[in-house]
């Protein structure tokens, strides 16, 4: 499988106000970028966030963000990568296969989970990659490990999310003078 | 029919509760609550008035029923004790908290009639009207979203790939935005810096191989000590890595620390190869210059090592420094230093952190996990909890030290002449003062190592010049080589380790050949000038200069002799000293000449580390100058001094 896409989701939160700007990248095996989409930012109101509580974060980030942003992609991705797992609560509403990936100092998962996997990174062997399923979905690991070990040949599987958080800081103010102006 | 009012029980009233909550569920379309939460705070409440007793004809209405609202009659509430269901948490997504509460109706007589089901079919003493508080949660806007698809992939590979092919129709949210911003942003969304293409355009053929994979390093571990050999091009390679840096905008505020002779060499490198970058050197950060503030350009502060022990440099340089770079990093060796602790709290927010350092650091495990706790403090070594061998399993990837045989393979050659002279008359009548004194108060007193390593070093200077005198064979021969060099077009370094017995007197007659002079008590701006006169200037042919002061961080690549005026303990510092001359950039053999005096402390010295296999580049590059301290133990000095008192009395 030489061509392939990968989609790096991930969000920008900000703490006073809370403001949510989620952002997705579409790379290709060379970690080209292909597509990126971003939305303005949600921003709870405070009785939202009191009556929402612990699950604000995981409603906005899955239903939102992550759900919409798939969807408003044109080319459409192999496999999604989070690093957050509070974005797999939306594997349910999206026909793609999603991984939360991450840097792990040990060679197997802190727990015996069936969800994760790990495996070395191929440019750097004395570290480690995981990956964790959503519930469930036990089934995107086989498929979504082989896409990011190939991935990692090219560049470090958690690298991209950098890109896609400084591309929404540099967008930050034009997405909330858009919504500004458009009164949402 | 006669009704009474009765007690209903928690089912049923939760039973009571499914009418009401199909009157909240329908009008907003949204999927059924998957668990209810009730949490249920039975109240008692007085009775005020029996009810009136209705019968099935003056049942509400059913649109009644259907807009509870509107049913707020208070004679219709109950006067029994009620219970109030508050609140009520529904697990939907989009509908979160119901607060309302339902007085308790009069109930039927009749008990097996108690509570039919929600849709009070008539056997109650009056109709169940709950009357419904229901708080309206706003619900959340959908975000918009922006975004785009690249451009078409670049059909040929002269021009740069963002900016062109052709590009496509506007779809969804493509036309919100310019296209020259979505241009600009794929910049940020393409791939780290490829930085072999990038150096290749930007400085053309001027990187060895070995110095683009150690630019690439420090950009991409962005914590790494660059520890290769002297005259490798470390600042070279740091240089262009900042210019990278800062052309992706990764690095706004640079910091650079270094020795003080080697301020004006990181001046002369970041002009030459970082001209995007704005420089101030270390005097500069001190006065709040409110024309730097207005520069919005790049800028690279450097500071010597010895401004950080100062009371204001942690006040001027606490600032988010995107950049730090450590030149000659074994200066931080000591966490228990001030200018450690100060750098500790510079760098506490910074992202990129590179340590350079020509003298391997791979001698004292304390030493390297303090500098590493500055450079990469994530490792969390602590040497005295970890083996070696793992500290140092866990910095190799942070650390590079490549030797300048294996990488420079077309560097000229290196020779190496000594020189053997003898000591003049009044150098021998003080070097034996020196003795007698030594072993007349060695007597009297006790004599520690400290004694010992002064008395030696005297004698060391009486290598030089006798006391009172401003010639001796070593000038001499000095004099005879240099003309010797100027005669072939050729120019000159020379290091001594004294200034009173070495420069001071070396200078009168060295000047009228051209000469800069550098020792430590020049200025910054005379030993910037120095250097470059040195290098520029075809009339300066010789440069004069401490070993301390001009032995490390400098490139006199203009001259390709060497002459070793006399000899430190450890020979690896002469050998830096001497790899200011021979590195890159020289395209000339380089001839390195080393005087040495017969008969005396420095041939004993020498015998010493010869017979302790301490002469070979190999072995004593690993040391630093404290441990070759320690290699020389009280035992050897004090034979070196006996065999000194005895060649005095044979003589």
């Amino acid at each position: 499988m030489d061509e392939f896409r990968l989609a790096f989701a991930t969000a920008v939160i900000e703490a006073n106000p809370v403001k949510f700007f989620g952002g997705i990248l579409v790379v290709d095996p060379s970690s080209d970028p292909l597509e990126f989409r971003c939305t303005s930012p949600v921003q709870p109101l405070p009785i939202q966030q009191i009556l929402w509580g612990q699950r604000l974060k995981r409603y906005i980030l899955t239903e939102l963000l992550l759900i919409p942003l798939v969807n408003a992609l044109e080319s459409r991705p192999d496999l999604v990568l989070t690093q957050d797992p509070d974005f797999l609560g939306a594997r349910e509403g999206m026909s793609v296969p999603l991984l939360c990936v991450s840097e792990s100092s040990v060679e197997t998962p802190a727990h015996d989970d069936e969800h994760a996997i790990v495996f070395s990174d191929p440019l750097n062997p004395s570290r480690w990659i995981c990956l964790n399923s959503a519930n469930g979905y036990v089934e995107d690991l086989d498929s979504g490990r082989r896409l990011v070990e190939t991935f990692a040949r090219a560049c470090f599987p958690l690298e991209p999310f950098r890109r896609v958080e400084e591309a929404l800081k540099a967008l930050k103010s034009k997405l909330e003078s858009r919504t500004a102006a458009t009164g949402k | 029919m006669g009704r009474r009012p009765g007690r209903i029980s928690f089912l049923n009233a939760l039973m009571y509760l499914a009418r009401p909550l199909s009157w909240l569920w329908p009008s907003r379309s949204l999927r059924a609550p998957e668990i209810i939460w009730l949490k249920i705070c039975p109240t008692k409440q007085r009775h005020k008035e029996r009810p009136a007793i209705r019968t099935d004809q003056q049942r509400q209405s059913k649109s009644e029923i259907e807009h509870p609202e509107t049913a707020s009659d208070p004679s219709l509430l109950t006067p029994f004790p009620a219970l109030f269901f508050h609140p009520l948490i529904v697990s939907s997504p989009q509908f979160l908290r119901v607060r309302f509460k339902i007085g308790l109706p009069t109930i039927s007589a009749n008990p097996s009639l108690t509570l039919p089901g929600p849709d009070l079919q008539g056997y109650f003493a009056r109709p169940l009207t709950p009357e419904l508080i229901a708080v309206p949660i706003p619900e959340f806007d959908p975000p918009e979203i922006f975004g785009r698809r690249r451009f078409s992939r670049p059909a040929t590979e002269d021009k740069p790939p963002i900016a062109q092919g052709v590009s496509r129709p506007a779809s969804r949210g493509e036309s919100d935005m310019p296209a020259s911003f979505w241009q600009l942003l794929w910049e940020i969304l393409s791939p780290p810096p490829r930085v072999e293409e990038l150096v290749e355009a930007k400085f053309p053929g001027k990187l060895y191989p070995f110095q683009i994979d150690g630019i690439k390093r420090l950009i991409e571990k962005e914590q790494f000590i660059l520890a290769d050999e002297m005259g490798t091009g470390k600042t070279v390679q740091t240089c262009v890595a900042l210019s990278l840096l800062v052309r992706l905008g990764r690095v706004r505020q640079a910091l650079i620390v270094c020795p003080k002779s080697a301020l004006s060499v990181w001046h002369n490198h970041l002009r030459q190869w970082t001209p995007e970058v704005a420089i101030n050197d270390h005097l500069q950060y001190a006065f709040g210059n409110r024309a730097i503030a207005q520069d919005t350009r790049p800028r690279a502060w450097i500071v010597p090592y010895s401004r950080l022990s100062t009371i204001d440099a942690a006040l001027h340089l606490n600032r988010p420094w995107d950049l730090v770079v450590l030149d000659e990093v074994h200066e931080i060796r000591n966490p228990l230093t001030k200018k450690y602790k100060t750098l500790q709290m510079i760098t506490r927010a910074t992202r990129y952190r590179w340590g350079l350092s020509g003298t391997p650091l791979q001698n004292r495990l304390e030493e390297l996990t303090a500098i590493f706790s500055i450079i990469r403090p994530s490792l969390q070594l602590r040497a005295e909890n970890m083996q070696p061998t793992r500290v140092r399993e866990a910095i190799r990837p942070y650390l590079r030290r490549v030797c300048r045989k294996d990488v420079i393979p077309d560097l000229p050659t290196k020779t190496r002449q000594e020189i053997w002279l003898e000591l003049d008359e009044k150098q021998r009548h003080d070097y034996q003062a020196i003795l007698g004194r030594f072993q007349t108060d060695s007597k009297s007193t006790r004599v520690t190592f400290t004694h010992i390593w002064q008395v030696l070093t005297e004698l060391k200077k009486i290598c030089n010049f006798a006391h009172d005198s401003r010639t001796s064979p070593k000038l001499e021969k000095l004099l005879e080589l240099t003309q010797e060099i100027i005669g072939q077009n050729q120019k000159v370094v020379v290091f001594t380790h004294f200034r009173e017995f070495g420069t001071d007197r070396l200078e009168p007659y060295l000047r009228p050949f051209g000469l800069a002079l550098m020792h430590g008590g020049c200025t910054d701006v005379q030993r910037a000038e120095a250097v470059e006169r040195f290098q520029t200037d075809p009339q300066c042919r010789v440069f004069l200069a401490t070993v301390h002061t001009g032995g490390f961080g400098l490139t006199l690549t203009a001259a390709n002799n060497v002459i070793h005026f006399d000899h430190w303990w450890n020979p690896a510092v002469a050998w830096q000293a001497e790899d200011r001359v021979y590195r890159i950039g020289q395209k000339r053999p380089v001839t390195v000449y080393e005087f040495w005096v017969r008969n005396t402390v420095e041939e004993r010295i020498r015998q010493i580390l010869e017979h302790k296999g301490l002469l070979h580049h190999e072995v004593i590059e690993r040391l630093s100058e404290k441990d070759f301290r320690k290699l020389l133990t009280l035992s050897d000095l004090m034979s070196l001094l006996q065999s000194e008192f005895s060649l005095t009395l044979s003589s």
